[in-house]
């Protein structure tokens, strides 16, 4: 069985959470014994068994694909739509099918929805986004599978340290993210934050905004860029007193997920992701654009961390791979 | 300089004009010393200067990559839009420029598909005809559009006079829908012309395929599969009577411009992309009426001995490469 990895965002122009995804995966498929390729576009004498699409998937390549003999597993991140209010869901599915039902599924095509009828499996992070892809995009049940992220060992077997003050932040500073929020919050509450990570491109203007912010606080906000050591992130998860990611949008947060595998107690955006993922263990903070409410709830995080129990440890990456070898064994059994 | 060629139709789906295309570009390009990469998505130390993509691009990818300092250039082929009428392209006019027009977010926009015409730096179409539509349809500025021809391999263009021994017509090309084959050979058999088709389809299991190998009797229509050396292929084309192609809209067809260059007179689709490139120089099917194209046959099948091939100048991929390096050079001035 040989799968095909292929993404159609380039790691060198989009650092973040789906590289780190991609490639752990990888890694963990071949340890139990699944030959893995990225897909080189431009290598015609290529072949593999089955093509594994990060992103939604043109149909017409679905269609291509399939006709070459492949199975097609599509895998997307339901970041923005995973986290829209229920309200605005409903309104989107009777869109959709309103749309569909005038045009048909071809003259959807620019949304790519079709992708979700062609794919033999659909995978999704989390439960609240396997859902989204019937309820929105009318993905048959059957072929949709819950797999989430993994955490790397290096996380999962860190040593305990003492916490010290700093709340931390692991994340690309992006609108999106809300580093910028945060960090006014931050100040605002007076709760130290490290914020660990670097922007998409250093001429962002919302960068900007945050990095001379972070120069006014030193004593408050903490920014030296990434940390690239993985053993040294690790070390940073565990001395911080608590993690904090109050994003807009998430899929599934990696940052997250390591920080629970070094047993730091989490502070999430109010998002169906992350009550699905970590229920009723971690804290929660609403998303809002009113700074002293986000401070306020910054500072009862602060105060209650070191007494918090932490998250449940997540699985490790050589578990997602199992799982997914299962699925791919399962979908080259089916006849489409 | 160094140039990043990026594609989002792998080539192990679908073989073709694009596939060559890129190839030949790439290899010439370097033959005149200009570095070229293709972009390997999963290598985030990859550098390049300029982002060439061809084909479609999502708006994201354009933004991102210019966000990282790159130029974005991106060739684009309006296959189908260059052929429409201009009611057709009027119409199409009155629904897109206002919705590029309108006051939108920028979040919106970049939803848009056309919104990329306009996000990228450069704009590159092989026609005249496909300047229009970029200019008139999606009003993209025409100081950001360069028309650059397709080029020729040189087998092709030393090709020397056909002795067009044979008695058959040749077709040459996927076997598809697009190209009309099933249509084209059921008129062969119609009107007991002899032809020779010479090509592959995307899925030797689609309905179309078998259909159209019913077809093939040996006789009235024979059938080569895919040809791997360019000589082979420019012994099929000189030995046959004369060439036809009766897509449904191609716009710049290198299989085409190989038959010209083979000394083959041509039967082709009456469309703006063939009328700019062969004029007068060729016969064309006519608009409408299988009866019509049964009589049009017949008379191009008589008349074949006694035609002319066209007379035109067949660019060299060297050449094609030297306009483009001038197209970069001009991209990359400027930003300085």
């Amino acid at each position: 069985m040989r799968v095909l990895f292929y993404c159609q965002c380039p790691f060198s122009l989009a650092h973040g959470g789906l590289q780190i995804q991609i490639e752990q995966t990888r890694n963990a498929l071949e340890k139990v014994g699944v030959e893995v390729d990225y897909l080189r576009w431009y290598d015609g004498a290529q072949k593999g068994d089955i093509l594994h699409f990060f992103g939604r998937l043109a149909p017409e390549l679905a269609t291509l694909a399939q006709g070459k003999g492949m199975k097609v597993v599509m895998a997307e991140l339901l970041t923005e739509q995973g986290s829209r209010r229920p309200g605005i869901l409903r309104l989107q599915r009777y869109l959709f099918r309103i749309w569909r039902s005038i045009l048909g599924y071809r003259g959807t095509d620019i949304f790519r929805w079709e992708s979700y009828r062609l794919a033999d499996a659909c995978v999704a992070l989390t439960a609240h986004e396997a859902w989204l892809m019937t309820y929105q995009f009318d993905a048959p049940p059957e072929k949709v599978h819950v797999v989430p992220n993994g955490v790397e060992d290096v996380f999962l077997q860190s040593k305990s340290v003492t916490r010290g003050n700093w709340l931390v932040c692991t994340t690309t500073v992006t609108e999106r993210k809300r580093i910028l929020e945060l960090a006014e919050a931050a100040v605002h509450a007076k709760t130290p934050l490290w914020v660990i990570g670097r922007a998409y491109a250093d001429s962002d203007p919302y960068a900007a905004r945050f990095v001379e912010l972070a120069k006014r606080h030193p004593d408050l906000i903490r920014f030296d860029g990434p940390i690239r050591d993985r053993i040294l992130l690790a070390e940073a998860y565990r001395q911080a007193r608590g993690f904090v990611l109050l994003s807009a949008m998430e899929s599934l947060s990696l940052s997250a997920l390591e920080a629970a595998a070094c047993q730091c107690p989490l502070l999430l955006s109010d998002l169906p992701w992350a009550k699905t993922v970590f229920r009723d263990s971690v804290s929660y903070c609403p998303v809002t654009p009113d700074i002293s409410r986000t401070a306020s709830a910054l500072r009862k995080f602060y105060d209650a961390a070191p007494n918090l129990p932490p998250p449940a440890k997540p699985l490790t990456w050589i578990d997602i791979a199992n799982q997914l070898k299962t699925l791919y064994e399962g979908v080259l059994k089916t006849s489409r | 300089m160094k140039i990043l060629l990026n594609c989002n139709v792998p080539f192990l789906l679908a073989h073709g004009g694009a596939q060559i295309q890129i190839e030949q570009t790439k290899a010439a390009l370097e033959k005149i010393g200009v570095e070229v990469e293709y972009l390997r998505w999963w290598d985030d130390s990859q550098k390049g200067d300029i982002l060439h993509h061809i084909g479609w691009s999502e708006p994201w990818l354009v933004k991102l990559a210019r966000s990282k300092g790159l130029k974005v250039a991106m060739t684009i082929l309006l296959t189908a839009q260059c052929n429409y009428s201009s009611w057709q392209l009027f119409k199409r006019k009155l629904l897109i420029r206002p919705a590029l027009a309108a006051p939108l977010p920028d979040s919106l926009k970049t939803k848009l598909e056309w919104w990329v015409y306009h996000l990228s730096d450069q704009m590159i179409v092989g026609l005249e005809a496909e300047k229009m539509v970029l200019e008139k349809v999606y009003g993209v500025d025409e100081r950001r559009i360069a028309v650059i021809p397709l080029g020729l391999a040189e087998a092709y263009r030393h090709a020397g006079p056909a002795p067009r021994t044979g008695d058959h017509l040749i077709c040459s090309g996927t076997i598809g829908p697009a190209k009309n084959s099933l249509p084209l050979a059921k008129l062969a058999h119609a009107t007991s012309t002899p032809f020779l088709f010479v090509g592959k389809p995307f899925d030797y299991e689609s309905a179309y395929w078998r259909e159209f190998s019913k077809l093939v009797d040996g006789k009235t229509v024979k059938h080569h599969q895919h040809v791997s050396t360019q000589n082979e292929m420019i012994a099929l084309l000189q030995k046959a009577r004369g060439y036809t192609l009766m897509s449904v809209s191609e716009n710049w067809s290198l299989a085409a411009h190989e038959a010209a260059a083979c000394g083959l007179p041509m039967l082709l689709p009456d469309q703006r992309w063939s009328r700019e490139r062969f004029g007068n120089m060729v016969s064309y099917w006519p608009k409408k009426g299988p009866e019509a194209c049964a009589r049009v046959l017949k008379e191009f099948y008589a008349k074949c001995p006694g035609l002319p091939p066209p007379k035109m100048h067949f660019p060299s991929w060297e050449e094609v490469a030297a306009t483009l390096s001038t197209v970069y050079t001009r991209l990359l001035n400027k930003s300085s």
